[in-house]
């Protein structure tokens, strides 16, 4: 297991790297914090031509919050997202996630952008930033543009992303008075990749569901919104019926793959359960606030 | 003995372990720290298909000369494995593919290059022509309807069919209660934290080819690979240094090792393969993958009269020297009736050939299987019967009163009180409040079970079992060399090796007791064939009995000696010399053992007539009776499981063992923990998956799930002693015995939780899906 032969650059400025990615493209790997990558390279699942290590921008590191959006660079570690006081602050579903994510080692290495630019299915950050209706930010030596995250995840390890394009940040709205988070996942082990998951951003008043964004993950091709399960409980009363609700409509949102932990209907199952327990928390949240 | 009253370094002191200081620095040395000019490394090209014809191989142009084949090995001998087994059929296993390819990841070529990535390179490169043909990949299949045949001259996909059976079990058949289950253990890897490794060069000086490799036994792997190298055991030394872990899946010679080695030969250049991940969890050997069909005949009470059994075991593609896959089966057979007085019992077991890589052996070896089978089996009459599997599990009990007892399978439990580890265990997680607590309702919306499980581990067997078994090598004594330095330093030279067990402080606590030297002025050497004399290795629970002998009777000779040196110039006789704190004393005076040594080596003037010179004395041991003793254990789990999610969480677990005298307790602790952890990746997360083609879908730690720290709880362990009345300081084995009771106990535990529902856990690795399935299936789900 060790890599193929390729050629290394570091990147000293944005400016390069993008020069570097508008000539090599799909033959291109960007390298940051190399938590999957490495290990894809290792196992020469992935050969390419040209590895651009970014680890040395800075200016792609860090958070701040900015118009009532927190702003996490692309390089920004796990690990500063997971102890940021600005995340924790205001986007609490995602300082919620953050202890999911693998574990310490790879929190302080990979980054928040490497994770979303990747889109594993299973992740955890791709569905809180689509349940939180975030912007993404690519810049290639075109020019800079913002993808909404709902446009951003297109399949299995595909994105919005041009092979040019480098992600610089990703901008996500302050979470608002009157609304509250919930995230859950299962997993065989802690820290595990998920084998079902959702992140529940609801506005509620801790009687009635107004409206939420539940996203799945380690279920479809990307992380998916379930507008039916939404819809089954949008302006009703919070009750058992409303639960059951919301887990039966689910059918008409997932069609889970199977994989090694289990079938498409056990997965479907779990989604389900995480369904009426993720719920219950956030009623439990609003009641509580 | 010498005279050390008081615990301080002797047996049964808890002294830190002497290994630690390097090993926790990191300063250990392993055979990838082995750094020799002009290294040249391996790269296989491994089947990528589990079962087909294999044509010719593609080399590209110019690279011929770094490429080894079955064709370039022609001064290697295939491994042809023979037990004394009547009906076991041998097959030629070469180290590369000739005409077959049999598993997937079988090595077919070794490609070279001056790194791991350039050797990658050209293995990339190659191409095999494989025929497929269709895979074998479940082993009752494979022996009933086989689509396909693994070796075509058998005619068939058995290795051995055997029938173990004791008393009658036609004479119980009309018993009122008859239980028949099912369970299946799944396959798993090893997986030590150090894969496998192997550096050969050739030594022009010493005219020898010098192997270093990470083997738990480096004297038979010389003898193995002398017969396949056709090279004589003077011109082999085999170098075992620190090894990150073995378990058993350093104990058999593979295809991998005789490969460097012969390169190595026909370079003369420095060459070594490390063992990736991948390789490890694709054509390592693994371990478990039993079938049973268990039919036990029991009272209303729920005695059990008989147990009528059928064994699978599949064994994979090809049998490992020295011994092959036989001794899995025979064992689990033997051991089904576990520690209970069960006296009709018959198993029909089946060793079975399949498209799958071949079976090692690992921790527990066979009992995980079998304590799984009958432990699961003495809940299930429990249940029954209307009575607490507790309570039937005691009953059926052999009573220590009845000790020595020989068990149907042959076993001969040597002493000790089994009861009493169950009720002992039952207490330290606290049974009876977790019975009063299933009555209500709990608190977290999870459903709480309790489970039992127990059993007997033979260790430090000798000649008597292995002859028995069939095996083909007799590894029943150990063989130690103690030598006193002229400064009165102690060296232990021993044919064991210690990677994990910590035999480097207890061998010296054992010399310490013998002489009173200081465990600081001792050093324990092994793992260097060119140093220690022959001994067989460390498996089978056997170093601290076996080796341990041995170095008290080396030392015992030694202290004869120091004993008449001593006499002459204290003026007394022999007999009234005792040692302690590093000296010979009587009741006149003292003289320091130093002294003693400076006069052996270099004042010859000093020594009383008949005495020659020199410390040394090289001893072996073998325990008085060669049948075994038994250390045996409870273990108690309590799991909480989310009948929604399928979730398990092993929120108590405790183990009450009885491993004889100990020789330090710490380390014996450190060993039941270990063991344990491995027992909860059987029962909860480890299983090497296969789909039916063959291909294996494990092959990264993300899909090959070991425990780790956060789900390992905090293990209690309580300890019973009863010392063993035939080995040298009344010590038994324990190393195996953590991993052989979790799968039982926590699958006890499961169905206990979902008892109302009769809901059954009968195959590992209980993960989310299994235990979903299980709550779908039961009868009043």
């Amino acid at each position: 297991m060790k890599a193929p032969k390729m050629t290394y650059a570091r990147a000293d400025s944005v400016a390069q790297a993008l020069a570097l990615l508008a000539e090599h493209g799909d033959g291109a790997n960007v390298l940051a914090g190399g938590q999957s990558l490495m290990p894809t390279l290792n196992m020469r699942l992935s050969k390419p031509d040209l590895l651009i290590d970014i680890n040395r921008l800075e200016d792609l590191a860090g958070i701040s919050v900015e118009d009532d959006a927190v702003r996490i660079g692309a390089l920004t570690r796990h690990a500063a997202v997971q102890r940021s006081p600005i995340v924790a602050e205001h986007l609490p579903l995602i300082a919620e996630a953050m202890p999911h994510v693998a574990h310490v080692a790879v929190r302080n290495r990979g980054t928040f952008g490497g994770s979303i630019a990747l889109a594993d299915p299973a992740a955890e950050l791709p569905a809180c930033i689509l349940a939180l209706g975030a912007t993404i930010t690519v810049e290639s030596v075109r020019g800079r543009r913002d993808i909404a995250a709902a446009d951003f995840f297109k399949g299995l390890f595909e994105t919005e992303r041009q092979p040019d394009e480098l992600l610089i940040e990703i901008r996500i709205p302050c979470q608002r008075p009157g609304t509250v988070h919930a995230f859950m996942e299962l997993s065989r082990r802690q820290g595990d990749f998920a084998i079902a998951g959702v992140a529940c951003a609801a506005e509620t008043d801790g009687e009635t569901v107004t409206d939420a964004k539940l996203v799945y993950f380690a279920s479809e091709d990307r992380p998916t919104l379930a507008a039916n399960a939404v819809a089954a409980i949008a302006g009703k009363v919070w009750s058992d019926e409303s639960r059951s609700a919301a887990m039966a409509a689910l059918s008409e949102d997932l069609d889970p793959m199977d994989n090694l932990q289990g079938s498409a209907a056990f997965k479907l199952h779990l989604q389900r359960v995480l369904t009426g327990r993720v719920l219950d928390q956030a009623i439990e949240r609003a009641r509580a606030a | 003995m010498a005279n050390s009253e008081d615990k301080g370094f002797g047996v049964g002191a808890a002294l830190p372990r002497k290994e630690d200081k390097r090993l926790l620095r990191g300063k250990g040395m392993y055979v990838a720290d082995v750094d020799i000019p002009g290294t040249l490394d391996v790269a296989f090209l491994r089947s990528a298909h589990a079962h087909g014809r294999l044509g010719g191989i593609e080399i590209p142009e110019g690279m011929e000369d770094r490429v080894y084949t079955a064709a370039d090995l022609t001064r290697v001998n295939p491994v042809r494995v023979e037990p004394s087994v009547p009906g076991f059929k041998p097959a030629d296993h070469h180290p590369l593919a000739t005409d077959k390819v049999r598993f997937a990841g079988e090595c077919i070529a070794a490609c070279l290059g001056a790194n791991r990535a350039e050797a990658e390179d050209l293995a990339d490169a190659l191409i095999a022509d494989i025929e497929e043909l269709p895979a074998l990949h479940d082993p009752v299949a494979a022996r009933e309807d086989p689509p396909a045949l693994l070796h075509e001259e058998w005619g068939d996909n058995v290795y051995v069919q055997l029938d173990i059976s004791g008393g009658d079990i036609d004479s119980v058949r009309d018993a009122p209660i008859v239980v028949t289950r099912d369970y299946r253990m799944n396959r798993q890897s090893i997986a030590p934290l150090e894969p496998r490794a192997v550096l050969a060069h050739w030594d022009a000086r010493a005219e020898e080819l010098v192997v270093y490799l990470s083997t738990q036994i480096p004297h038979l792997m010389r003898t193995g690979l002398s017969q396949m190298l056709n090279l004589p055991s003077h011109q082999l030394r085999i170098i075992a240094p620190d090894v990150g872990g073995g378990f058993g899946g350093k104990a058999r010679l593979m295809p991998e090792e005789i490969v460097v080695c012969a390169i190595a030969l026909d370079t003369g250049k420095p060459v070594r393969w490390l063992e990736d991940r991948r390789e490890h969890l694709m054509a390592a050997p693994q371990a478990r993958e039993h079938i049973y069909r268990v039919t036990a005949y029991a009272d209303s009470d729920g005695i059990i009269q008989g147990i009528d059994a059928e064994l699978t075991v599949n064994a994979g593609a090809y049998a490992l020297w020295h011994s092959g896959p036989f001794m899995e089966t025979g064992m689990a057979a033997r051991n089904l009736t576990g520690p209970y007085h069960i006296e009709n019992m018959r198993c029909r077991t089946w060793t079975v050939a399949t498209n799958k890589p071949p079976l090692g052996v690992y921790r527990g070896v066979a009992r995980p299987g079998a304590c799984f089978a009958i432990e699961r089996t003495i809940d299930a009459v429990a249940r029954a019967v209307g009575r607490d599997p507790l309570d039937v599990r005691m009953a059926n009990m052999v009573p220590a009163e009845q000790m020595p007892y020989e068990a149907v399978g042959g076993m001969k439990f040597d002493n000790g009180d089994y009861p009493e580890s169950v009720r002992r265990a039952a207490e330290m997680v606290g049974y009876d409040d977790i019975r009063a607590q299933q009555g209500g309702t709990a608190v977290d919306g999870r459903v709480w079970g309790v489970g039992l499980s127990s059993y007997t581990e033979q260790t430090a067997h000798g000649a008597a079992e292995w002859t028995r078994r069939g095996s083909p090598i007799i590894p029943g004594y150990e063989s130690a060399t103690a030598r006193i330095n002229p400064d009165g330093t102690l060296v232990l030279l021993v044919g064991i090796h210690s990677h994990g067990q910590g035999m480097e402080t207890t061998l010296a606590q054992v010399a310490h007791e013998e002489l009173s030297i200081h465990p600081d002025a001792i050093t324990v050497k092994f793992g260097d064939t060119a140093i220690s004399p022959f001994g067989f290795g460390t498996f089978a629970s056997r170093s601290m009995v076996m080796s341990g002998g041995a170095v008290s009777n080396a030392c015992i000779v030694l202290r004869e000696k120091l004993a008449a040196i001593a006499a002459h110039h204290l003026q007394c006789t022999t007999e009234q010399v005792r040692f302690a704190d590093g000296e010979a004393q009587s009741d006149g005076g003292s003289i320091p053992i130093a002294e003693l040594a400076r006069i052996a080596h270099l004042r010859q003037d000093g020594l009383p007539d008949g005495v020659d010179p020199t410390l040394d004395a090289t001893a072996t041991y073998e325990p008085d009776e060669s049948t075994g003793v038994f250390s045996y254990a409870t273990h108690a789990a309590v799991v909480a499981v989310d009948p929604h999610s399928g979730a398990v969480e092993l929120v108590d677990y405790a183990v009450v063992e009885d491993c004889g005298n100990v020789v330090n307790p710490m380390i014996v602790d450190g060993q039941i923990v270990g063991g344990v952890a491995q027992g909860i990746g059987t029962a909860l997360y480890e299983e090497s998956v296969y789909d039916t083609n063959g291909q294996p879908l494990s092959t990264t730690f993300a899909d090959y799930l070991l425990p780790g720290a956060t789900e390992i709880p905090d293990i209690k362990i309580g300890h019973m002693v009863t010392p063993a009345t035939f080995t040298r300081f009344g010590l038994k084995g324990m190393g195996e015995g953590g991993a052989i009771a979790p799968p039982a106990a926590i699958g006890n535990a499961l169905s206990d939780a979902f008892a109302a529902i009769g809901a059954e856990f009968n195959e590992t690795p209980y993960t989310p899906r299994r235990v979903l399935d299980a709550l779908e299936r039961a009868p009043k789900a």
